[in-house]
C-alpha cells in the first residue's frame, strides 16, 4: 500500500508540475533594441523609443547606453507581433530661454511624419533603429526664432 | 460487523510517515499556490480605495459648481493687481484647483489655515513660503489629505516630516502638501513652454489675454484660471461651468493619475525653473509656484503614459513627456466630467493631436473639438 502512494506521488505528479507554469507567456515578443545615428554609429542617450498603431502603443526607454526593451503594460513586458510605426519621444535639448531643440530629424518625433515602420515577429529579438540627426543646428534653430 | 471490525482496524493502525508527508506537501501546495492571490487580492482592494478617492474628488468638482456656480478654477490665476505681466516678480501662484476643493472633501480646517497665511487666498502663496510660515502641527496638517493619494502607491504623506533639510535649500528642503493625482490641461497643439504656467486671468471686462502661449483662450483642458471680479485678485469667481464641456461630461477626462520617477516621490520643491527642478517639483500638488507653477497639480492631455518608474530622471521635461501613469498594473485612473472613475489602459495611442491623430488622451481631454471616444 505504502509502495503504491509513493510511486503514484513521486512519478505523475512531479510530472504534472510543468502544468502549474503554463499560461505564464503572454504571447508578447520580448524585444530589445539600441539606438544609433545612422552617420557616426553612436548611441542616442535618451528618450523614449514608441512603436505605434492607431490603436496601440507600447515604448522602450531609452537608457544612456541607448539601449531600449520595449514594453505594453510594463516596463519590460514586451509587445505583441505585428507591424508598427516607430517614433521617439523626448530627444530634446533644453537651449535656454524656453527654446526646446529636438536632436533627430523632426520627423522622427510623430508617427503621422515618421517613416520608420517594423514588422516585428515571434522569432524578432533585436532591432537596431537607425535615427538622423535634425540637420538644423543649434544655432541655425536658435536664429530662425 | 465485519466492515466495522475492519474500519476499526483500520483507524488504530494510523498514518504512516509517507501519507502525512504528503497531506502536508499538498497542504503547502495549496498554500503556494493562493498566496500570490491574497497578495493580487490587497492590490485590488488598494486600487478601488484608489478609485474612491477619485470619486471622492469628482464629487467635490460637483459640490463646488453646485454651490460657487462654475468649475473649480485650475488656479486663481497669478497676475498682481493693476498692472498687466510687466516683470516676473509680480507673477506670483496663487491657491490651485486643489486648495479651491479642499472645503468639499472635508478638509475645511486646512482651507483656513490656508487662507489665513493668504489674506484669504488673495496674496501669492508658494510651497516654500506657506510651508516655513507653518508651525510643526500646521506642517502635519498640510500632509494630512487622505484623499490625495493613491494608496496603491503610499499611504502616507508623513515621511516628508523625517526629511532632514535646511528650509532654505531650494533642492532639498521645500515641502508640501503631496498628490497622486493631477488636473487635466493643454492646448491643441503641445508647446515647448508655458504649458502649465499659471495661466493669466482676464477680469471680467475679457481685458488681457496678453501673454499668448498661456492665454485662458488657448486652453482647451476642462479646467482654466479663475475670472477676477475688478482687477482684485482676492475677489474671484469660477470662469467655466459644466458647458465647457462640450463634448459632454462623459467623454471628458477631468482629473487623471500622474506619473512619479522613483526618485522624485515625497520630493516637493519649491522652485521649478530648471528642466531638472521641475522634475522634482512634480510630487506637490495644492500650490502653484514659479513660472512652470500649475506643473504641481496638473498635466496636459497630450502628455504620455510613462511605465517605468525606476528609470532615471529625465531633465527634458517638456509638455508632451511621460507624465501620466499609476503604481497599478497596465492601467491608469481618470476621473470623468460625470463623475465616473474609468481605468484607461496605459497602451492607448497618446500625445497631441497633431502629431498623433489617433491620440486618446487628447481626444478626451480636449474640450469641445467634436471628438466623443468611447474608452476602449
Amino acid at each position: 500500500m505504502t509502495n503504491q502512494y509513493l510511486t503514484f506521488f513521486s512519478f505523475r505528479f512531479f510530472l504534472l508540475l510543468p502544468l502549474l507554469f503554463l499560461g505564464c507567456n503572454n504571447g508578447h515578443v520580448g524585444l530589445s533594441g539600441k539606438v544609433v545615428f545612422s552617420e557616426d554609429g553612436s548611441p542616442l542617450t535618451f528618450g523614449t523609443v514608441c512603436f505605434s498603431t492607431p490603436t496601440f502603443q507600447a515604448k522602450g526607454e531609452i537608457k544612456n547606453t541607448g539601449s531600449f526593451t520595449m514594453g505594453s503594460l510594463g516596463a519590460a513586458d514586451g509587445l505583441p507581433p505585428g507591424t508598427y510605426t516607430v517614433y521617439i519621444l523626448g530627444a530634446t535639448e533644453d537651449l535656454g530661454g524656453d527654446n526646446i531643440y529636438s536632436i533627430l530629424d523632426p520627423k522622427w518625433n510623430s508617427p503621422s511624419t515618421s517613416d520608420f515602420t517594423v514588422t516585428v515577429e515571434k522569432t524578432t529579438r533585436n532591432l537596431e533603429i537607425k535615427v538622423d540627426r535634425n540637420p538644423e543646428s543649434r544655432e541655425q534653430f536658435l536664429n530662425k526664432k | 460487523m465485519f466492515r466495522l471490525n475492519q474500519l476499526c482496524r483500520c483507524l488504530l493502525r494510523g498514518f504512516t510517515l509517507v501519507e502525512l508527508l504528503v497531506v502536508i506537501a499538498i497542504i503547502g501546495v495549496l498554500i503556494a499556490l493562493l498566496l500570490p492571490a491574497v497578495q493580487a487580492a490587497r492590490e485590488a482592494a488598494r486600487r478601488s480605495q484608489c478609485t474612491n478617492h477619485l470619486k471622492q474628488i469628482g464629487i467635490a468638482v460637483h459640490n463646488f459648481h453646485d454651490s460657487r456656480k462654475g468649475l473649480p478654477p485650475a488656479t486663481i490665476g497669478w497676475k498682481d493687481s493693476g498692472d498687466l505681466e510687466t516683470t516676473n516678480a509680480r507673477k506670483l501662484g496663487r491657491a490651485s484647483f486643489w486648495v479651491l476643493i479642499l472645503p468639499y472633501l472635508e478638509q475645511q480646517q486646512l482651507y483656513d489655515l490656508i487662507c489665513t497665511k493668504s489674506n484669504s487666498l488673495a496674496w501669492g502663496l508658494t510651497n516654500e513660503t506657506l510651508w516655513n510660515s507653518c508651525t510643526d502641527e500646521e506642517k502635519k496638517s498640510l500632509l494630512s489629505v487622505p484623499f490625495y493619494l493613491c494608496p496603491s502607491r503610499r499611504t502616507s504623506m508623513t515621511p516628508l516630516l523625517d526629511k532632514s533639510a535646511t528650509s532654505t535649500d531650494s533642492i532639498n528642503g521645500i515641502f508640501g502638501t503631496l498628490s497622486d493625482y493631477a488636473i487635466v490641461l493643454g492646448r491643441s497643439q503641445s508647446h515647448w513652454s508655458g504649458w502649465l504656467q499659471t495661466q493669466e486671468p482676464t477680469d471680467i471686462t475679457g481685458a488681457s489675454d496678453v501673454s499668448v502661449n498661456n492665454s485662458v483662450t488657448l486652453q482647451r483642458g476642462p479646467f482654466r484660471c479663475a475670472l477676477w471680479i475688478g482687477n482684485n485678485p482676492g475677489s474671484w469667481k469660477p470662469r467655466d461651468s459644466f458647458s465647457r464641456m462640450a463634448d459632454g461630461t462623459s467623454n471628458q477626462i477631468v482629473v487623471g493619475e500622474k506619473r512619479l520617477f522613483q526618485a522624485t516621490i515625497f520630493d516637493c520643491r519649491a522652485n521649478a525653473s530648471t528642466t531638472e527642478e521641475r522634475v522634482y517639483f512634480g510630487d506637490c500638488s495644492i500650490l502653484p509656484g514659479g513660472t512652470w507653477a500649475m506643473y504641481a497639480g496638473g498635466r496636459s492631455f497630450n502628455a504620455h503614459f510613462g511605465t517605468d518608474i525606476n528609470r532615471d530622471i529625465v531633465a527634458n521635461y517638456l509638455e508632451n513627456g511621460e507624465h501620466w501613469g499609476s503604481s497599478h498594473s497596465g492601467i491608469c485612473h481618470f476621473l470623468l466630467g460625470d463623475g465616473a472613475v474609468r481605468a484607461v489602459s496605459v497602451t492607448v495611442p497618446t500625445g497631441a493631436l497633431a502629431d498623433n491623430p489617433n491620440s486618446i488622451l487628447a481626444k478626451l481631454g480636449n474640450v469641445g473639438d467634436g471628438n466623443s471616444v468611447s474608452l476602449p
